[in-house]
């Protein structure tokens, strides 16, 4: 069963009670509200992915929900909760939808060793990965949102999970956050593209959600094998340029991108020198991101 | 016996359950699983479920969202394990064959001794017992190997050298563990004084003979008092759940029970053995013989204080359901917060110290102090 | 703690526990998870060499110095020798090497 093939009414209601169980690639989540405007999103941007049904063992208990006392009134506010407790200040209740995506986040980070995670975007074309791992102004959201509009499978716009014992990565396919100048550059780019409400004022400054084509939240339980590692670079104006890296500074790179490389010990180690070792190795610099996308494409023709 | 007596609280149920008797995780459902995972995570004993589950060979047969759940918590025992060895290990270095008698404490003697309560154990701090005369040198020695004291509030530091057992925590810059150097086990005001050159004299050597760990009756003793006079229960089922493993493991040798009550005798500590043994029997169905409870029937608190005592220990102990929180574990946890202070001080100088410690909002190491100042 | 040139090249050098490496080579450069420290280092070839040798049993800067000059033409000079020890004493640093307590 889809979350889109329950009535508002049934999702509401699960929400309200023993909540609803969302599944988001590997992880199982149960959510909890009661409040209208997150319900209403959540049904929109997760709407093609499952539902479970009770009994199951949640990976994540969220709730998203108003704080008591005056808040309820005067300026109400909207609450994040992992299993009961309280990562975050509270934000405006308007923008219940982004703290949930930020919390949730926050929790896969904080709890899912299972895997070694990349602070990258993924995306998957003719059965092979491609890694974009985050950097200061590096363009990974734009970059991803772009190739996703141009057929590429989204596997995540924040995490590359990788699972320790095989070396795959498994999708996790969620709302991409696109930011300030980068949504109208996706809605030139992609005019057909699913872009949900902006929320002004975040402390990440205005976030609108690209949804996730329905193609790839179809395959969200399908893992690859990583192909490629770009680290791209945006500068305005800059020529494009594909240029190859060493292992070792790809190594580096990689093992400091990672939420959890100290953590996982030789299990870290394994796994980056196992990707390392898997992909090809760029740092893409490019202003144009038609450019950029084809020769991405190219790439994964070769 | 009360130890099948039910808990009203469901989650409380099912974690005592895991713990006493694993091999029923087999059997729950993906209910009692959820909810589980919850409990056992808020207290930090879902490493130790996991490690235990891998021991029994039966991890294969759980669902698949379980055994992630447990492959990502060992993956937190193996770095917290590994990142303790490795600070031993560069205390030894910074030794440099000096022949400082080197005794650890908790967790780390656990792990380095390979006892039971390691299994799955997590640890924040590296606890190391050093004659008091060798303190100051100790502590010099660090300190010129590169490790920084932690609190360095002058208040703080004096109150850790005034009146505590340890000195103020060190870390060495780029690592993750405090290492806290205790010259006795209860603070210097403290109305208990076991003497620490009859611990230090009777320690055991480990493989690695620069290393020692207190004789096995006391190492119970000072689980039992760390537990029962330090204030902080936030990893209080923990801290039990070590003291039954010990119990499993030394109480099969011959004279450990006779040992133990006399050695608590012997150096004041009847009271904190009389708690341990009861609560240990009472949460986790801790074997102990009806010889020894009876023979620490005298260090029980009066009739009142007990009750007292079993109400606040339960409503600490034992965790919450996650979706249902009870205030009164709060209130619980201030008064033995406060207990725990009057039996290290003298009254005139607790005020003095909470009402300090509320004016500096002095950041605590741990939470307990946090969730109630 | 100070310590005579002379004292130093006549100090037995080992590695801490050879099972506790990790060695991924690329080229000339190499990395290396320390199971023991948790730490993953890069090095340079010469790096790895030198603990490499330790690895096959202890010893001192000299000896190791002269070990490392095996095959080649050069002949192993004071300077050499004091490099290497110097080489030693940052692998302490770095938690991979000990002197061995005699």
């Amino acid at each position: 069963m889809m979350l889109a093939g329950l009535t508002g009414d049934e999702c509401r209601q699960r929400l309200a009670n023993r909540g609803l169980l969302l599944k988001t690639g590997p992880f199982t989540v149960r959510v909890r509200s009661d409040i209208e405007g997150f319900t209403r999103l959540l049904r929109q941007f997760y709407g093609q992915f499952p539902v479970m049904e009770t009994p199951a063992v949640a990976d994540f208990h969220v709730r998203v929900l108003r704080p008591g006392g005056i808040r309820r009134w005067w300026r109400p506010q909207v609450q994040f909760l992992l299993d009961g407790q309280s990562p975050f200040q509270p934000f405006q209740l308007s923008h219940a939808f982004p703290l949930f995506e930020w919390g949730l986040n926050w929790g896969i980070a904080m709890q899912a060793h299972q895997y070694l995670m990349l602070h990258s975007a993924a995306v998957e074309r003719a059965g092979k990965v491609l890694i974009l791992p985050a950097w200061p102004g590096c363009g990974k959201s734009t970059l991803c949102a772009a190739l996703v509009s141009r057929g590429w499978r989204l596997f995540s716009d924040e995490f590359g999970l990788v699972r320790i014992d095989d070396g795959q990565l498994v999708p996790l396919p969620r709302p991409t956050p696109l930011k300030n100048k980068s949504i109208d550059v996706i809605r030139d780019f992609a005019p057909d593209a699913t872009i949900g409400p902006a929320f002004h004022g975040t402390r990440k400054g205005t976030v609108a959600h690209l949804q996730t084509p329905d193609a790839s939240a179809a395959q969200a339980h399908i893992p690859a094998l990583p192909g490629w590692l770009v680290f791209p670079r945006y500068r305005a104006g800059a020529t494009l340029q594909l240029k190859p890296i060493d292992k070792p500074q790809a190594f580096l790179k990689l093992a400091n991108n990672s939420f959890n490389y100290r953590l996982l010990g030789l299990q870290g180690f394994q796994a980056v020198t196992r990707l390392v070792r898997q992909c090809d190795r760029y740092i893409l610099s490019y202003s144009d991101l038609d450019e950029a996308i084809d020769t991405l494409n190219q790439l994964a023709d070769a | 016996m009360t130890a099948n007596r039910q808990y009203g609280n469901h989650g409380t149920g099912i974690l005592l359950t895991a713990l006493r008797d694993p091999g029923r995780m087999i059997d729950f459902g993906l209910d009692e699983w959820d909810l589980l995972l919850r409990i056992a995570r808020r207290t930090r004993l879902l490493g130790r479920l996991a490690v235990i589950m891998d021991e029994t060979g039966e991890m294969e047969q759980l669902p698949a969202s379980v055994r992630n759940q447990f492959a990502a918590a060992r993956v937190f025992v193996s770095q917290y394990q590994r990142t303790a060895r490795w600070e031993i290990n560069r205390i030894l270095a910074a030794l440099e064959g000096r022949d400082v008698p080197l005794v650890l404490l908790k967790g780390g003697a656990y792990i380095l001794a390979g006892l039971p309560p390691s299994r799955g154990r997590l640890l924040s701090d590296v606890d190391l017992l050093v004659p008091r005369g060798l303190l100051d040198s100790f502590e010099q020695t660090l300190l010129a190997h590169g490790w920084e004291s932690v609190k360095l509030e002058e208040y703080d530091q004096r109150y850790y050298r005034t009146w505590m057992h340890e000195l103020p925590p060190l870390r060495h810059p780029g690592r993750f563990i405090e290492v806290d150097i205790h010259h006795t086990i209860t603070p210097l005001t403290s109305r208990l004084s076991p003497d620490p050159e009859k611990l230090l004299a009777d320690s055991i050597p480990l493989t690695d003979s620069r290393l020692r760990v207190l004789q096995p009756v006391d190492m119970v003793l000072h689980s039992a008092v760390h537990l029962f006079h330090d204030g902080e229960f936030i990893n209080g089922l923990r801290d039990l759940v070590d003291l039954t493993d010990l119990f499993q493991h030394f109480g099969k040798h011959a004279g450990f029970w006779e040992e133990l009550v006399s050695r608590a005798r012997l150096q004041g500590l009847l009271r904190p053995l009389f708690y341990t043994l009861r609560y240990t029997n009472r949460f986790l169905d801790a074997d102990i013989p009806a010889a020894a409870m009876i023979a620490t029937d005298d260090g029980a608190p009066p009739g009142p204080v007990l009750y007292l005592m079993d109400n606040l220990i339960e409503a600490v102990m034992l965790p919450e359901h996650p979706e249902f929180p009870r205030h009164r574990r709060a209130v619980a946890q201030w008064l033995l917060y406060v207990r725990s202070h009057w039996l290290r001080m003298p009254p005139g100088m607790l005020l003095q110290h909470l009402a300090r410690k509320k004016i500096m909002s002095w950041r605590h190491r741990k939470a307990a102090a946090e969730t109630v100042a | 703690m100070e310590v005579s040139q002379q004292a130093q090249s006549t100090t037995g050098w080992k590695i801490l526990e050879e099972d506790a490496l990790h060695w991924e080579k690329w080229g000339e450069q190499y990395a290396l998870y320390d199971a023991l420290s948790g730490e993953t280092h890069l090095l340079p070839e010469f790096s790895a060499r030198v603990l490499q040798q330790l690895s096959v049993h202890p010893r001192t800067a000299d000896v190791l110095a002269r070990a490392l000059c095996e095959g080649s033409d050069e002949t192993c000079e004071q300077a050499f020798v004091e490099h290497v020890s110097q080489l030693l004493v940052q692998l302490q640093a770095a938690g991979l090497t000990e002197k061995v307590q005699s």
